[in-house]
Formats: structure tokens, C-alpha cells, sequence
């Protein structure tokens, strides 16, 4: 069989119109793409393609039961063959998944690029900022040792003082009113379940929308020159992944991870601290009342959700003044703040 | 028999799908309040126990004790020879307290740096409210603390 006959053979079983195979990798993009900067827009996916790559493997072996999680993690940790490489690039890809995340939305906040038509763009990419967080929340919850113990019960206590819903989306979530052998098997299931189909399918509408409206134009940049999405772009995009991903691989080989003490629910340990992309939220409720502390921080996040629109109305009021950015500047330098503090002290 | 008009078809037809979509509607509702009951966790109510907790002696003059029963953690505190108990759960986020004596306060949360004095109350921190006070009786040089106590959720 020659290689036209197996296409011929192909395409009358999966009639999929030429135009639709080739249309996206002949996309033209505006020029000013062509930076490095521009290229880190597809880290958040691969470190996510990372994260289930490893997360398979992992799930080869961990048992999500109170009684073996803990020993199941040091098996891995200490035991299997290459099971420090296999979780340490897990661990540290989901903090740089994190930080993925977070450069790809300043830069997105920088540009302006959410503005008219593409406000619900951003919003998808909030969300999945927010799954992320979830993820990196409930990855570390299975670890059970003190640390990931304690930080479950710190976080998830939060919820409980949400008037009216709080308690019944509490114990929903719990699969009890406390921390209980429940809560693990659903961490475990939001984890590799809920949380990364959710996550798939956000993905696949930004992506989506951000095809159906093109790039966003940058703000004072007339060039009208563009250039190849493939294999131009495509092969820069690679070009980080690649490097990041000897960067992850490095890392772990220096760093292996480590496991703390098995999770005791009768003591809480000295020094407590949550995972560090949660520092800002923990300082900030060490210094507010609590009441305050949940509030504030939902109004927040919902700010965050409607910036394209907040933004809008601020250039409404006064034109030219750019007050956006320099509201939105200040909120990310002080949750810079709070991070660095906690950090610090 | 007379053709029938354009537009009681039509009505026939919103009919039609009016009662089709109403019952699909309600299908989908009940199997998705079924699903909905599955995941939400049967929980029993709670009811007062009272349980031993400790030995008197085990609680020096002006001293503390954190002691932990199946029925939750409880802090012991003797207050110039009167004894007082209290959970001994934050009422922050629901970390465990620890017995730190200081300046001004006895309870130590190494959570998010709460205090509570030997009455329970807030000191210092983020606590929103005191420490839940438990009715505490000594028989027999036993500490017996009458508490709150939830039997496991059903799957548990």
C-alpha cells in the first residue's frame, strides 16, 4: 500500500475537510508575536501536559486511603525506581504551572489584550487560574503528612464561614463536617477527576475563542507586517518548552523532594505555613478578622473576573488617565507585598 | 375530514414539545437530586456526652493540658486550683491549641498566631470568637468534661 492509497483509505473513512487540518497551522500572526516574551503563551499548557504525564504514573502507586496514602508516598518518595523524579518533576511542575499561569494573565494585563471583544477570554483564563490553585490545593492535601493536613483544614474551615452555603458546601466537599477518611477520596477524586476535566474542556474554549477572535492587536503598534503560526511560532514554542523542561529535570535532580512527618489530626505542628503561591492569602488573614479576610478576598477574585469591564468604565471616567493599570498595578504590588512578608518573616 | 389550519399545527406542536421538555426537565432534575443526596454525606446530629478526659494530678496548679479523646480534642486549664475546660479547636480555622504560657494569654495557636487566656477569650490574633467552653466535673480524682459529639458520617 503506498502512502497516497493509506491517505485515500484515510480520508474517505475520516472525511474531515482538508481546510479544517491545515487552517490552523497557516495562520498568520501580527509581528510583534515574533519576541520571546510571546512565546511562554503555551507554557501553562505543557506544564499541565506534564502534570498528567506524571500524575498517570503517580496514580500507578499511591493508595487514597488515610491508612496507606502517607506510607504509599514514601514508597514512591524512597522505594520505586525513579519515583523521586516522577513525583519531584509532579511538585515542581505544578508550582511552575502556577507561575506559568500568573506571567501568561500580567502579560495579558500589561497588553490590555482583554479588552472588548475578548472579555470572556479572560474570564476563562481566570477560572482556570483559579482551577489551577484547586489543583495545586488538592495535590497537596494527598500527600498526608502534617503540613498537607493542616493546611486541608485551614482551607477548607475558610468555606464554613460563607453565610448560608458555607456548612452544607463544607461538608459536601469534606464528605463529613471534619476532616474525615471521606475527605481524602474526594480531594483525590477533584484532583484527577473533577478538577483537570474542567480544566480540559476551559482549556479548549480559550483556545478556541482566542482562534475565533485572532490575536489581540497591541496598543500603539501600527506594523502590519505577520508571519507563520507554523512553523515559525510553533517551533519557538517548543524551543521554551524544551528548555523549561531540562529546567524542571535539573531541578529535581538537585532538589528531590522530601516528605515531612506522617499527618497527626491530634497536633497541629509549629510553624505552619501553607504552600508559598498561598502566602498573600494566608498573611492577609493573620492581620484582618476573619469575616474581613473572606470578604475582602472575594471581592478580590470577583474584581479580578470582571477587570475587563472595571477597566472599561475607569477609561469611561477618565479618559487617557490609564487609572486601570494603575489600580490594577497597585493590587498586584500588593499582593506582591503580602507574598514577600510572609516569605520574610 | 377538514385539513387541519397552519396554526393549530403549530400549536399542537409548542404542546408537544412543551410537555416533552417539562417532563425531560423534570427527569434529569430528579436523577440529578439523587446524585446530589449520593455525594452529600449523612450527617449524624450531635449530642452532649460526658467522658473522662484525664486524671485530676495530671494538671499542675496554674497549669494547662491539651488531651485528645475520639470524641475531640479538649484543653484543660487550672485556674489557682479551679479547673476550667474548653475545646481545644481554634475558632479561627480549626487548628489545635497549644499550651504556651505568656505574657497575658495561656493558648497558643501556631496556625495564624492566635491567643486565648485561661478564660478562653481572645488575647491577641485573628480568633473571631472565644475558646467553646465545656461543663467540666472531678469524681473520684478523675476529670469527667461534658462535650458536644458527632458518631462518624455514614461512610467514614
Amino acid at each position: 500500500m503506498t502512502a497516497a492509497s493509506l491517505r485515500r483509505w484515510l480520508a474517505e473513512r475520516a472525511p474531515i475537510p482538508q481546510q479544517w487540518l491545515e487552517k490552523p497551522f497557516k495562520e498568520e500572526l501580527p509581528v510583534h508575536l515574533k519576541t520571546w516574551v510571546w512565546a511562554f503563551g503555551g507554557t501553562p499548557l505543557l506544564f499541565f501536559v506534564i502534570q498528567v504525564v506524571t500524575g498517570i504514573l503517580l496514580t500507578f502507586y499511591y493508595v487514597p486511603s488515610p491508612l496507606h496514602a502517607y506510607e504509599s508516598i514514601r514508597q514512591i518518595t524512597f522505594a520505586i525506581r525513579f519515583g523521586w523524579l516522577v513525583r519531584g518533576i509532579h511538585q515542581a511542575a505544578s508550582q511552575l504551572m502556577f507561575v506559568a499561569v500568573l506571567l501568561h494573565m500580567i502579560r495579558v494585563f500589561a497588553t490590555r489584550a482583554f479588552r472588548a471583544p475578548r472579555e470572556l477570554t479572560w474570564v476563562i483564563g481566570v477560572s482556570l487560574f483559579l482551577l489551577t490553585l484547586g489543583l495545586a490545593f488538592t495535590g497537596y492535601s494527598l500527600v498526608y503528612d502534617q503540613l498537607s493536613y493542616w493546611a486541608t483544614t485551614v482551607g477548607t474551615n475558610m468555606i464554613a464561614e460563607v453565610p448560608l452555603v458555607g456548612k452544607p458546601l463544607l461538608y459536601l466537599l469534606r464528605g463529613g463536617p471534619e476532616v474525615n477518611p471521606n475527605t481524602l477520596s474526594r480531594f483525590y477524586n477533584f484532583h484527577i477527576g473533577v478538577v483537570p476535566t474542567l480544566f480540559v474542556l476551559l482549556v479548549g474554549m480559550h483556545v478556541l475563542l482566542i482562534r475565533l477572535h485572532g490575536v489581540a492587536p497591541l496598543e500603539g503598534d501600527h506594523r502590519k507586517e505577520t508571519y507563520h503560526f507554523f512553523p515559525d511560532h510553533v517551533l519557538r514554542e517548543i524551543s521554551v518548552g524544551l528548555v523549561v523542561l531540562l529546567a524542571v529535570v535539573v531541578y529535581v535532580m538537585l532538589h528531590p523532594p522530601g516528605l515531612g512527618e506522617r499527618a497527626d489530626p491530634n497536633l497541629t505542628p509549629p510553624h505552619i505555613r501553607p504552600e508559598w503561591y498561598f502566602f498573600p492569602s494566608y498573611r492577609w488573614l493573620k492581620i484582618v478578622p476573619l469575616q474581613v479576610g473572606l470578604w475582602t478576598s472575594v471581592a478580590f477574585v470577583t474584581s479580578v473576573f470582571l477587570w475587563p469591564w472595571i477597566d472599561a468604565a475607569l477609561e469611561r471616567l477618565a479618559p487617557g488617565r490609564r487609572l486601570g493599570m494603575i489600580i490594577g498595578v497597585a493590587g498586584w504590588l500588593f499582593t506582591l507585598t503580602l507574598l514577600v512578608w510572609e516569605a520574610l518573616s | 375530514m377538514a385539513e387541519e389550519g397552519p396554526a393549530r399545527k403549530g400549536r399542537r406542536e409548542f404542546l408537544a414539545n412543551l410537555v416533552l421538555g417539562v417532563a425531560g426537565l423534570l427527569s434529569l432534575g430528579s436523577l440529578a437530586s439523587r446524585f446530589f443526596a449520593f455525594l452529600y454525606p449523612v450527617v449524624p446530629p450531635e449530642q452532649l456526652i460526658e467522658v473522662p478526659a484525664a486524671s485530676r494530678d495530671q494538671i499542675p496548679r496554674n497549669g494547662g493540658l491539651i488531651v485528645n479523646l475520639p470524641a475531640g480534642h479538649v484543653a484543660l486549664v487550672d485556674a489557682d486550683g479551679e479547673l476550667r475546660a474548653f475545646s481545644a479547636v481554634c475558632t479561627h480555622l480549626g487548628c489545635i491549641v497549644k499550651w504556651q504560657p505568656a505574657a497575658g494569654y495561656v493558648w497558643y495557636c501556631p496556625c495564624h498566631k492566635g491567643t486565648y487566656d485561661r478564660e478562653g477569650r481572645v488575647v491577641s490574633g485573628p480568633p473571631p470568637r472565644p475558646l467553646q467552653r465545656y461543663a467540666v466535673a472531678i469524681r473520684d480524682g478523675k476529670v469527667y468534661v461534658k462535650l458536644p459529639y458527632r458518631p462518624p458520617v455514614l461512610s467514614a
